[in-house]
């Protein structure tokens, strides 16, 4: 499973990412959240419902912590969790990508310095995702920040872009390799404002098989995902 | 300054081309391409030039080229204005917005796909709009091996098209956009190719000519210090004052008493200039009048022609007429619908939205015309519903 | 210096202004900022009609302008003998409207409502803007005249045809149109012909020394809170000429790039990434 933070379903179709579009895809619908946000989001993902409440709850959003039995991945007897936020989110190195992001809107930084470090951490994770997916797992989720850490101060400069989304086309191409089936979902897309990039109000999913999902909600995945290990 | 038009079928790799074009000619702004550069560089990735003009872009509106937008680049010759005209059929209006401003064009063919749709509707259009300075791209020859044959086979394809419609390109030259190939540089890959590459073909295009003889449109009347003064542009040739001009449609002649401008009487006014007249007698004349000398021109009241429209058209319709600034009433009769594809014509009493066709249009007063290719301004005509142009032509 | 060129834009120019004043009268104005290209078209509007700017000259004044902005509109109103309208969104600024309540907010109801206001009060058809395609992409797909509804809208993707010299004319309720008789202007071909006619300039333009002892001027003209100058040590129109030759950095980048950056902090935030 991949979980691509903040990918575009326009984008995907624009730059034609076959590998991420796989053979069916959409756009999923987010709308029943007051604000797209990541930890949210991804945390409705791995529970089946709407955690919106309680994620706000916590003091410090990022730091917000599913317990495994709360999740599907319960449902497998042998799993691993990349870098999932709401899960297993890796706190400390995405701080570093938002202090740069923050350095930036008070020019302390560059957005070339904040780019080296998103691509730093994505490479990362992808040695990581790569080492797991060889390992006899039932079921593996990587989850890569890339195109919403880059979109953000980006997403307008489609030069750029393009190059992001060809990059995750190939990851997503390689990981296909590796499985049996493979799920993408993105938590929200982005638009673009002047060159930066906000949420939009819709995510992304594709999957490996002819499979008519319509505009699901987040939550609706919980159920697909357990019916795969039954299947 | 010189305005090119880039017109082709969609995906045939304008953008593209207008993004070398401004990189090669070291027009993208520095900052803007090293952001870009470094993900590129740590992802071992090429970046595409057809987003690169995105990348100089504030603000986008979809996915597409939608209207005519402008990017300046600079060559070792003179300075360029490209405008990058949309090949989808419905933008069809910006395109024929775009070319019209346009000193020369740029038609792009994907080699591989070959002529299209679009590439014969584009063609068509540039030669309704009285476009001579044409040069053919075929583009992507880096997708076919950079091969001479093929090359050759879309070069005859779209050179018996263009003479039928009766365009006589200047070059066809084999590029490849993508990586820069015959666009500015000469290519490595393409020896066989011998002639100029695209910017040294747009390079040995002269500026218009000059037609010698002084034309004035009369736009308007202004009272200026209690003198009648006729105010317009010189649009072609010379005035001089104590000149003898004549006036179109009144058979009066007059002599030049004051050439007027900003700072004062000048004694002599050369095209394109904006000035004033007081002529002397008086021929108390209004808008829509010419003034003129040497060669007289051609009054007619009706205009046979091959027109575009942008909206419906429909034999014994009645519209407004205008050349430059000599504005009429008119009734048109459609006479055959023309199929810029196909190029076969067939008897229509109606031109449907962005069709063309032949019409003839009677005019409820004489107006006065050269041929488009001597004085475009006088040689060229628009039709309006309500103020709203729908449709044009030139008149050869 | 290109003399053809500046010669075919300046006679261009004054083709459209004249087929404006001739199709409009006196529902026209000229709506002017104070800066080198309103100021450049003033000067053509005076070509066009011999000296005399016949038709109303309309400032959107928010309060905030640049201080010498108004000095030298009225050095040019006094000068030129303009017939000044300034349009004042009155009732916002007593509401205490000002940048800090947001640059979109603030900007809507100083410059888009007083506009709109004035436009009802006197009953304007037509209005001269000095915009150019170069300044940025949008602009670029602008057209010479380029009809707006009552909310200001313009359809960018369904626009009617715009053929050679001839453009379109509108009369219907409600709608007015904007005509832009600068629009294949330059910046560089502004300064040239600035330069070549000796038409006056704000003094802001150019260089001068700031207290932190760097060397810096204006590019464009806006409101004092939101308009940055940029370094340059560019004292005369020459210099200017000479620097505009050498740079490529778009004229309204840093302006409307600080207005999306403000907009993008608030939205990071309230998504809990700052």
């Amino acid at each position: 499973m991949l979980g691509l933070d903040g990918l575009e379903y326009h984008y995907v179709e624009e730059f034609g990412c076959k590998n991420l579009m796989q053979k069916s895809y959409g756009m999923t619908d987010i709308s029943e959240f007051k604000e797209p946000r990541t930890v949210v989001i991804w945390s409705s993902f791995l529970a089946g419902k709407n955690l919106e409440e309680r994620v706000l709850k916590e003091k410090e959003l990022w730091s917000f912590k599913l317990k495994p039995e709360e999740t599907f991945f319960s449902k497998f007897e042998k799993w691993e969790a990349l870098d999932v936020p709401g899960f297993t989110y890796n706190v400390e190195m995405h701080k570093r990508e938002r202090e740069l992001l923050k350095g930036f809107f008070e020019k302390k930084n560059t957005i070339e310095d904040y780019d080296k470090v998103a691509l730093e951490d994505y490479k990362k994770m992808k040695e990581e995702f790569f080492e797991a997916i060889g390992k006899d797992y039932e079921i593996v989720m990587g989850y890569f920040a890339l195109a919403d850490v880059i979109g953000h101060l980006s997403f307008g400069v489609k030069a750029k872009m393009k190059l992001i989304y060809e990059e995750l086309d190939s990851l997503a191409r390689e990981a296909r390799e590796y499985a049996d089936d493979m799920l993408i979902v993105s938590d929200h897309g982005m638009k673009a404002v002047g060159r930066f990039g906000d949420h939009s109000d819709h995510g992304f999913w594709s999957i490996g098989r002819e499979l008519d999902l319509g505009r699901p909600r987040i939550t609706y995945f919980y159920r697909l995902i357990e019916g795969l290990r039954k299947a | 300054m010189f305005n090119v038009v880039i017109v082709g079928h969609v995906d045939h790799g304008k953008s593209t081309l207008i993004g070398r074009l401004l990189y090669d000619s070291g027009s993208v702004p520095e900052e803007k391409l090293k952001e870009i550069r470094e993900v590129s560089d740590s992802l071992g990735r090429e970046v595409e030039f057809s987003y690169l003009v995105d990348a100089l872009e504030e603000e986008r509106k979809g996915e597409m080229t939608i209207e005519t937008t402008r990017t300046f680049f600079k060559s070792r010759k003179r300075d360029y204005s490209i405008i990058d005209a949309p090949g989808h059929l419905e933008f069809l209006k910006n395109m024929i917005t775009g070319a019209s401003q346009a000193d020369a064009s740029i038609l792009i063919v994907d080699v591989a796909k070959g002529v299209e749709e679009q590439t014969k509707r584009h063609a068509y259009l540039l030669r309704l709009l009285g476009m001579e300075k044409v040069v053919v791209a075929i583009n992507k020859m880096d997708l076919v091996g950079n091969d001479q044959r093929r090359f050759e086979e879309v070069k005859d394809d779209i050179s018996s098209y263009l003479r039928t419609v009766g365009l006589n390109p200047l070059f066809v030259i084999p590029i490849s956009a993508y990586l820069g190939d015959n666009v500015i540089g000469r290519s490595e890959s393409m020896r066989w190719y011998k002639g100029p590459t695209l910017v040294e073909a747009l390079d040995s295009m002269p500026e218009r000519a000059g037609y010698p003889y002084f034309r004035m449109p009369v736009q308007d009347v202004y009272l200026v210090r209690g003198e009648r003064v006729y105010v317009g542009n010189v649009i072609s040739g010379r005035v001089r004052k104590g000149d003898e001009v004549h006036v179109t449609g009144s058979g009066k002649s007059a002599r030049v008493e004051k050439i007027i401008v900003l700072d004062g009487e000048l004694e002599e006014a050369r095209a394109p200039k904006g000035i004033g007249i007081s002529l002397d007698p008086d021929p108390m004349i209004g808008r829509g009048s010419i003034l003129w000398n040497g060669k007289g021109l051609k009054g007619v009241k009706t205009i046979e022609s091959t027109v575009f429209c942008t909206e419906e058209l429909k034999s014994g319709e009645e519209l407004e007429f205008s050349c430059s600034v000599q504005e009429a009433g008119c009734k048109v009769e459609v006479f055959e619908r023309i199929d810029p594809i196909s190029l076969k014509r067939r008897e229509s009493e109606v031109l449907g939205a962005n069709e063309i066709g032949r019409i003839g249009i009677r005019l409820d007063k004489e107006v006065f015309v050269e041929s488009f290719k001597e004085l475009p301004e006088l040689g060229r005509f628009v039709l309006r519903r309500k103020g709203m142009i729908v449709g044009g032509g030139i008149i050869r | 210096m290109d003399l053809a060129h500046l010669e075919s834009l300046e006679a261009g120019s004054i083709y459209i202004i004249r087929e404006a004043y001739y199709k409009y009268r006196d529902r026209l104005a000229a709506l002017v900022s104070w800066g080198k290209d309103s100021t450049t078209m003033l000067y053509l509007i005076r070509e066009a009609f011999f000296g005399e700017v016949p038709i109303p000259v309309v400032h959107i004044d928010t309060s905030f302008k640049l201080k010498p902005i108004y000095s030298f509109r009225d050095r040019l109103v006094k000068e030129w003998n303009l017939k000044l309208i300034v349009a004042k969104n009155e009732e916002a600024l007593k509401r205490g409207m000002n940048p800090s309540m947001g640059r979109f907010k603030c900007c809507t109801a100083l410059k888009t409502e007083a506009l709109k206001q004035a436009i009802a009060k006197y009953g304007f058809k037509a209005l001269f803007v000095a915009i150019r395609r170069d300044e940025h992409a949008i602009r670029a797909k602008e057209r010479v005249v380029s009809p707006r509804d009552s909310e200001f809208r313009w359809s960018i993707t369904d626009q009617p045809p715009e053929l050679w010299d001839q453009f379109n004319e509108l009369d219907e309720e409600g709608k007015h149109v904007r005509i832009h008789p600068m629009l294949g202007w330059r910046e560089i071909d502004i300064w040239e012909f600035i330069k070549l006619k000796g038409i006056p300039v704000n003094p802001l333009y150019f260089a001068k020394k700031w207290p932190d002892g760097k060397w810096r001027r204006y590019r464009s003209l806006g409101c004092e809170p939101c308009t940055v100058p940029i370094e340059s040590e560019a004292k005369t129109i020459d210099e200017i000429i000479e620097e505009l030759r050498s740079t490529k950095v778009p004229e309204r980048a840093g302006r409307a790039q600080d207005k999306e950056m403000s907009y993008m902090m608030q939205k990071l935030r309230s998504l809990g990434y700052m």
